[in-house]
């Protein structure tokens, strides 16, 4: 007994002891709950661990007997790091009270943490085993549903967590996030090469709850725009009710015209009326296309901005059509060139497996687009596409499956007062003319690799005067379903029926204008980045094509012009492609060039362009002349750059005869001395190659007076007489004209002359005079 | 208290008024009467700020211009859309040098701002051959940049490559309408001599004949300017009409060094008649008969009548190529009858002479030279000569001309020339006393730094002559040596210096002439001179005493020809030799044709 007695003291003691102790440490945590402690601990049972704890501040507050309150500071910045990852924070405010008797037991009072940059390396995400096991998720979905709540459950009423600059660092990628979580906020930005997430979601009233909540996520990457706005609630606990609207924003050039880019934006806003619970209909075994079947039938107004200096709009914005008020925006459509269409969306998508794989060549959707008859005054148009998506490892195919599109204009004209003051208006002179243009596209036929769509096309247009266009067209597009050969072709017939234009009254002594730009003369930066961009996105274009234009006849093209007598009448056939661009142009019948009381009779014009030679337009002009009796044919062969003429005549003559003849209606032996320098002069104009074009009929065509040529910079210069006595002098240099003996031709025989002359006695003296040369 | 206005202040105020609208248009000056935005109207709906006055604002639109922009009556072109009036003023303002427009509109008007029009910059010649750059290029500085003046870029390096060797050069330009720089691609291609000439066009004249005008030989590189300047030659002696040598780069032909010269030859007889002044004869009347085509190697033949107030004389020669194989050879028999009048001599002079000649060209110079043994009758009518002399003398002349002073004579710039001359007679070979005169003159024009057109060309011209005679008073008045006029010191009237009528024994004159080219507008050219000679009464006995004359000029390079005006001021400095030095005065010469 007495042995037990001992005992019992000296439990009690110990016990005594352990509890005062206890008591002594619960009082005063502080003395081993401080940095130094937690850092042995730390190393000493989590070594992967490493912390600044030096850098942190422990309290312990006692409230009441049993409630202690922890508060975890740091007001220095601090790092640690775990493995390959590392968390740094400016600021640390943590405080957590244990309630020995409370049911909760612990709560968390307050939480403020302030990031810095946080690197977390997921190593584990590149393990090879790892994606070989299905990913469940459902499973998934439940444990993140199970922390949400849970942590709903503890987080204080004021709390945040302040991530500005989390890098999440994979085998593969490497991604940034800005995230800021609070009570009645979680705002989101995600980063990653190509694609970026900013968000947020904001509670009705917060996360304890479980109220309502909207947030607006906004995805951007380099293909498109996606704007997600979410509604739903945190209430139910099995469900997860949400209803979220989509916005589909992208942006891509389509088309471009000669030197101006038509530009089309498309924007489709999609909404979803109906709640879908996304993640409770989500059992593994069903197939989700069995229970999801996304319908859409929405209309949605196009609207086609015209306007602008270089660049045309096509917007979608609105899919509401309740919103859209017709009458009002219409007549500001007009206003703005704008031309509303109404179209009918029908949309259905397919998901076949859970983990959303699909076999190759699987429909995975179709869309079927219709656009509701619009019938304006000037225009019917009536379209309906169709098309099936198909998927595959790399993309989604578009396979067309019907197409009919009927685009009537009973009148161009309307239709060209339509599109006046837009990027599209009709040019001079095609905008006189009025008529009926027809334009049908149907008949989408699948063959082996691809589907091709058939079309045809009319133009009957007139106008004032003989202007008339009348041309058909017949196309084929080839839409290719071969992965191998992305290029799709388009083979474009023209037949031009009659083409009658009237040219400009240009007058030819005043020169041509400018009519393009000279391409030497260029901005460096921006002309010539444009040049490179439409180059490169012309090689880049995945539409081939072959445009093949032909006139029905030599007469088919007809132009006037004030000088050409009836008229000018050809032929046209050419052949377009990316890679080639050939024509051929061939006159119908002769036509004569009255110009200043001469007469040319223009017998035939032939000039081609080969795609071998870009650069080169070979040319086979034959014009005839008559003078003094004299029969005289010009022929223009080789290129227009550098022509070569032949001249010939009947009865034959020698080459300075015939030049005589057209310059001057004489032979060279009736000629003066000054005429026959005119005849040698442009004897080597022409030698030379140094006429144009342009010289060579205006020295058929019109009286000469002088023609002077410099053989070393190889530019000549001709004086015209014109009606009511004017000379034209065509660019004399008073340098040039002579530098030894300078003679200006005052009439017909009688001269100015000035020039040296050297006397023995006097030297050189300079001298003048009047002359009249008679020769023999 | 205030003072009522004046009719004066009115006046006042209203001439400030006037001058200050006055100053606003013509020079835009910022003034408080200058409109906010003034537009002249091109066609329709089209307007263009003004910029500057009227007398300013230069930018016209021609009718065919007018047309693409706001179209014409003609079907089809009655209403050009606005876009397409834009796009095509756009290129019309381009084509004027305009390169930072805006438009915008107003009210219905379409405002055109043409903003600052831009000029030429730098030229940046790349891949240029040797030589190239001892030219530089200033024919468009200040000129718009534009399609024509790229052109002009063009031409002139592709005329300069073929002054260098290079017949069929590629020149590609472009230009950065920012700052109006040029870049130049030059693709010279294959530098070539000349080794063959084939001549058409002669009839009956021996190609070869016509080698005597070739103003290069075989083997030299080729240039286009010789080529010019052979053709010309070859015009202004009459035989030809025209000429042109053609090199058909597309046919390669120029590779082996063969080129056609294109020959339209004149009628072989011509009569001139013809009425006018030089620098020192108003009025002349000439008459001339000539024959180019007296044989095969076009000796030529020729009878000329002159008539003017100072001098009268008839002269006839024919210049004989006698040998086939030396076309440059050739004997030239002569007459001439003179008769002089200058203010205190008049002389009649007949001489008959038999020259020979001969000729030589290499790829910088033309050399000459003819000695020509003639028989002189001369009467001195008025004057210190001696009334009646006749005596029998060899004349030979000698020279060598740059052919680039010879290619720009008509409008100097550089170059060289070089005249020698002896006339000597001999007393018991036909003449009753013995005597030689001797002259040497010469001129070298520089264009300085090289620019073409020049900016400033520096002239150095110069005249040695002596007279070896027993006396003064023996010497026939012909051969006597004056100074004076236009032709050496400019600062004293024409032959003024001459000893009483006697002349000098020896003159030297050295003149130097400084002209600036692209000074002045309309084809002005201011010049500054300085003129020096001296003189001797014995052989090389040159006194201290000494002629100077400082002044100035203007030259304008007129379509007809060159009229130049000087105003120099003749001094003399040093211990005067006798009374018949000239007083210090101002002399005006102006000539026609006349150069430095």
């Amino acid at each position: 007994m007495r042995y037990f007695k001992i005992l019992f003291l000296a439990i009690f003691l110990l016990l005594t002891t352990f509890a005062l102790g206890l008591t002594l440490l619960w009082f005063n945590l502080n003395w081993i709950i401080k940095p130094s402690t937690i850092s042995y601990l730390q190393e000493k049972f989590v070594p992967a661990v490493n912390m600044e704890w030096e850098k942190i501040k422990i309290d312990v507050k006692s409230e009441g007997l049993a409630d202690k309150t922890f508060f975890i500071t740091s007001s220095d910045r601090f790092c640690a790091t775990y493995k390959n990852s590392q968390f740094c924070f400016i600021s640390f405010d943590f405080s957590v009270a244990i309630k020995p008797f409370d049911e909760s037991l612990w709560e968390i009072e307050r939480l403020k943490i302030e990031g810095q940059n946080t690197l977390v390396a997921i190593e584990d995400f590149s393990d090879p085993d790892l994606n070989k096991v299905p990913m469940n998720f459902q499973s998934l979905i439940d444990q993140i549903k199970n922390h949400v709540i849970r942590l709903a459950e503890v987080l204080p009423d004021n709390f945040s967590l302040d991530l500005p600059q989390v890098e999440i660092l994979t085998a593969e990628s490497k991604m940034k996030i800005n995230a800021f979580f609070s009570p009645k906020t979680l705002r989101i930005n995600f980063d990653q090469r190509g694609l970026s997430i900013n968000g947020q979601l904001s509670f009705e009233d917060n996360i304890h709850n479980l109220s309502n909540y909207v947030g607006e996520f906004k995805v951007i990457s380099d293909a498109s725009d996606l704007n997600i706005k979410l509604v739903g609630d945190l209430k139910d606990n099995s469900v997860f009710s949400t209803q979220f609207a989509v916005e589909i924003k992208s942006q891509s050039q389509i088309a471009k015209f000669k030197s101006t880019q038509l530009l089309a934006n498309f924007r489709i806003n999609l909404e979803f009326k109906q709640n879908i619970s996304l993640f409770s209909i989500y059992p593994a075994n069903i197939k989700l296309k069995d229970l999801v079947q996304i319908k859409l039938i929405k209309a949605c107004e196009i609207q086609m901005k015209l306007g602008g200096e270089r660049s045309t709009e096509f917007q979608c914005p609105q899919i509401s059509v309740s919103d859209f008020d017709k009458n009002k925006t219409a007549s500001q459509l007009k206003s703005l060139g704008l031309i509303p269409l109404t179209l009918s969306f029908a949309a259905q998508g397919f998901v076949n497996e859970a983990n959303l794989n699909q076999k190759q060549g699987d429909p995975i959707g179709s869309l079927s687009v219709q656009l509701n008859q619009i019938q304006q005054k000037e225009l019917k148009l009536n379209a309906k596409v169709s098309a099936d998506f198909l998927s595959n490892p790399e993309s989604i195919q578009v396979v067309p499956t019907f197409v009919d599109i009927k685009l009537i204009s009973e009148s161009f004209s309307k239709l060209t007062r339509s599109l006046k003051g837009t990027a599209l208006e009709v040019p001079a002179p095609l905008n006189t003319l009025d008529g009926r243009i027809e334009l049908f596209l149907s008949d989408a036929q699948r063959m082996d690799n691809e589907v091709v769509i058939k079309g045809s096309g009319l133009a009957r247009l007139s106008g004032e005067g003989q202007q008339t266009l009348d041309i058909d067209i017949s196309n084929r597009f080839h839409y290719s379903l071969n992965q191998n050969i992305k290029k799709h072709f388009l083979v474009l017939d023209v037949t031009i029926n009659k083409a009658y234009f009237y040219l400009p009254p240009f007058d030819p002594l005043d020169g041509m204008p400018a009519m393009t730009k000279d391409k030497r003369i260029q901005m460096k930066e921006r002309e010539k980045k444009q040049v490179q961009r439409e180059n490169k996105r012309s090689n880049k274009t995945p539409i081939e094509y072959k445009i093949n234009v032909a006139s029905k006849s030599n007469n088919s093209i007809r132009l006037f012009y004030k000088l050409f007598e009836p008229y000018l009448s050809m032929g046209l056939s050419a052949q377009l492609t990316p890679q080639e661009k050939s024509f051929q142009i061939n006159t119908g019948s002769s036509f004569v060039i009255d110009y200043m009381k001469r007469q040319v009779e223009v017998q035939k014009i032939n000039m081609s362009r080969a795609s071998a030679t870009p650069d080169q337009f070979p040319l086979d002009i034959r014009l005839r002349y008559e003078a003094s009796g004299y029969e005289i044919f010009i022929d223009v062969i080789g290129h227009v750059d550098k022509p070569k003429v032949l001249l010939s005549s009947n009865p034959s003559v020698s080459r300075s005869d015939i030049i005589s003849l057209l310059l001057y209606n004489r032979t060279s032996s009736d000629l003066n001395r000054f005429e026959n320098e005119n005849i040698g002069n442009m004897q080597s104009a022409i030698t030379d190659r140094a006429l144009g074009l342009f010289g060579i009929w205006a020295f058929a065509s019109t009286p000469i007076d002088s023609v002077s040529y410099d053989s070393s910079s190889q530019v000549y210069r001709a004086q015209i007489s014109l009606p009511q006595g004017i000379k034209f002098d065509i660019g004399t240099d008073w340098e040039k004209t002579s530098m030894i003996g300078l003679r200006k031709r005052i009439t017909d025989h009688w001269l100015v002359t000035t020039g040296y002359e050297t006397t023995q006695d006097e030297g050189q003296t300079g001298n003048m005079f009047l002359q009249r040369e008679f020769t023999f | 208290m205030l003072h009522q206005p004046t009719p004066k202040h009115v006046i006042s105020i209203f001439r400030w008024v006037v001058l200050s609208l006055v100053c606003c248009q013509m020079l835009s000056l910022p003034c408080a009467f200058a409109q906010e935005e003034d537009l002249t109207p091109i066609c329709g709906n089209f307007y263009l700020v003004r910029e500057g006055g009227p007398w300013l604002s230069r930018l016209r639109f021609d009718e065919n211009e007018k047309i693409m922009i706001c179209g014409s009556e003609t079907p089809g072109w009655t209403k050009i859309p606005e876009d397409q009036s834009r796009r095509n003023l756009e290129v019309i303002l381009r084509s004027h040098g305009y390169y930072n427009i805006s438009i915008k509109k107003k009210g219905g008007k379409i405002i055109i701002n043409k903003g600052k029009k831009t000029k030429i910059g730098e030229l940046k010649f790349t891949n240029h051959p040797p030589g190239f750059k001892d030219r530089v290029f200033l024919g468009v500085r200040g000129d718009t940049l534009n399609t024509k003046s790229l052109n002009k870029i063009e031409n002139w390096s592709a005329a300069r490559l073929r002054t260098l060797g290079y017949p069929c050069p590629e020149v590609q330009s472009t230009a950065n309408p920012k700052t109006g720089d040029v870049q130049i691609q030059l693709n010279p291609g294959e530098k070539v001599k000349i080794l063959k000439v084939t001549r058409s066009g002669l009839g009956d004249i021996r190609p070869y004949a016509l080698s005597r005008f070739d103003a290069f030989r075989m083997g030299n590189t080729y240039n286009a300017d010789l080529f010019e300047l052979t053709s010309r030659r070859l015009t202004l002696s009459g035989l030809a009409d025209y000429s042109n040598f053609h090199n058909y780069c597309s046919q390669n032909n120029f590779k082996n060094g063969e080129f056609e010269q294109e020959v339209i030859l004149s009628q072989p007889r011509s009569l001139l008649v013809s009425f006018g002044a030089s620098t020192e004869q108003f009025p002349i009347a000439k008459a001339l008969v000539r024959h180019n085509q007296l044989d095969a190697n076009a000796s030529r033949a020729l009878l000329q009548l002159h008539l003017s107030s100072v001098e009268q004389y008839m002269d006839g020669y024919v210049q004989w190529h006698l040998f086939n194989n030396y076309p440059r050879l050739f004997l030239q028999p002569k007459f001439e009858m003179r008769r002089n009048s200058e203010n205190f001599y008049e002389v009649l002079q007949q001489t008959l002479s038999t020259g020979l000649g001969y000729t030589h060209d290499d790829s910088s110079n033309h050399y000459f030279a003819v000695a020509r043994p003639t028989y002189n009758v001369e009467d001195t009518v008025s004057g210190s000569g001696p009334a009646h002399t006749s005596f029998f003398s060899l004349e030979s002349e000698f020279g060598l001309i740059s052919h680039y002073y010879e290619f720009f004579q008509m409008t100097p710039r550089e170059g060289y020339e070089l005249r020698g001359d002896w006339s000597t007679r001999r007393q018991g070979l036909g003449s009753a006393l013995s005597g030689d005169r001797y002259l040497l003159e010469g001129t070298w024009l520089h264009n300085w730094s090289g620019f073409d057109p020049p900016q400033t060309i520096f002239g150095v011209r110069f005249k040695f002559a002596s007279l070896r005679s027993p006396t003064l008073q023996d010497s026939p008045t012909s051969l006597r040596l004056f100074l004076g006029g236009d032709n050496d010191i400019r600062g004293f009237s024409r032959k003024s210096i001459n000893n009483g009528g006697l002349g000098f024994s020896d003159i030297a004159y050295v003149g130097t002439e400084v002209r600036f080219t692209q000074f002045l507008p309309f084809k002005l050219q201011p010049f500054v001179l300085i003129d020096f000679a001296k003189t001797a009464f014995e052989e090389f006995d040159f006194s201290s005493f000494l002629y100077w004359s400082p002044g100035m000029g203007m030259r304008w390079q007129s379509p007809i020809g060159s009229l130049r005006g000087t105003a120099a001021y003749g001094m003399t400095s040093g211990e005067e030799p006798n009374d018949s030095v000239p007083d210090d005065q101002w002399t005006f010469f102006l000539s026609f044709g006349q150069e430095f």
